[in-house]
């Protein structure tokens, strides 16, 4: 691990983060909220995220709305295609977004060896609602104003205004 | 087939239900599986099964068979 990853993450208190974030983007970050401050981070004004919801960027962009309110427990990480989330987005308790995948081609080296990748990150529109406990994995895109019902697993294209439920998500009606 | 017979089988299958249990008087109350999900589930199956289309304010309104069957019969051509 780089020093300035280590001194990000272990010793920059989170009050410092809460602070400098509030200077920097005037989003409220909960001070028991574990958010890397890096170049790739970018916070949308009156974003709120909560306790113990992880955010990492160390590996590629990462954008976050406006008015963006983030739930507690949740881990955000972005790799090189990034992760973007559109205004007004609802994010619900121990929401998972993982902007990258391993590869596991070779048998013969083990899987955590093997080249970390993000083929082609993930997009989240405007004023999407993402349930308590949703997954969105690389590859996901979903369009602006859709509703994830809990614990639904997406990582392919969703239309705008659909909602989606399970796992492989599957649309199961359009709001109109 | 007639609409109503297909408005039961529709429900039948999304809410899990013996199809002679709907009848006139079927509410979202009598079956438990019946949720905010499942409603949405039956609403798009029988704009599927029928070729029609529901506003968002009639789709909270489908809580009854007979209103769901009123609706439907609305909608498809005389």
């Amino acid at each position: 691990m780089r020093t300035g990853t280590v001194v990000r993450r272990f010793l920059v208190p989170g009050f410092v983060v809460s602070i400098h974030a509030w200077l920097k983007f005037r989003c409220q970050i909960s001070p028991r909220a574990e958010v890397e401050i890096t170049p790739f981070l970018k916070i949308g004004a009156g974003a709120v995220v909560g306790s113990f919801t992880k955010i990492k960027a160390s590996d590629g962009p990462l954008t976050i709305g406006s008015h963006v309110e983030i739930a507690n427990g949740c881990v955000l990480t972005s790799h090189a295609k990034g992760v973007e989330i559109g205004d007004d987005c609802l994010i619900g308790p121990n929401v998972s977004i993982i902007g990258n995948n391993y590869r596991y081609d070779r048998l013969d080296v083990p899987i955590r060896l093997q080249e970390k990748v993000s083929a082609k990150g993930i997009r989240v529109g405007s004023d999407v609602w993402i349930g308590a406990g949703c997954i969105l994995l690389d590859g996901a895109d979903v369009g602006s104003g859709s509703v994830l019902t809990p614990n639904s697993v997406v990582s392919g294209t969703v239309p705008e205004r659909s909602i989606v439920q399970g796992n492989p998500g599957k649309v199961i009606f359009t709001r109109r | 087939m007639d609409a109503e017979r297909r408005i039961k089988e529709v429900m039948a299958e999304v809410l899990e239900v013996d199809p002679r249990a709907i009848g006139k008087g079927f509410h979202r109350e009598e079956a438990p599986s019946w949720d905010s999900m499942n409603h949405l589930r039956m609403v798009s199956a029988l704009e599927e099964a029928f070729g029609i289309r529901f506003t968002m304010k009639e789709v909270g309104e489908l809580e009854r068979f007979d209103t769901i069957r009123r609706m439907v019969r609305e909608r498809l051509p005389a």
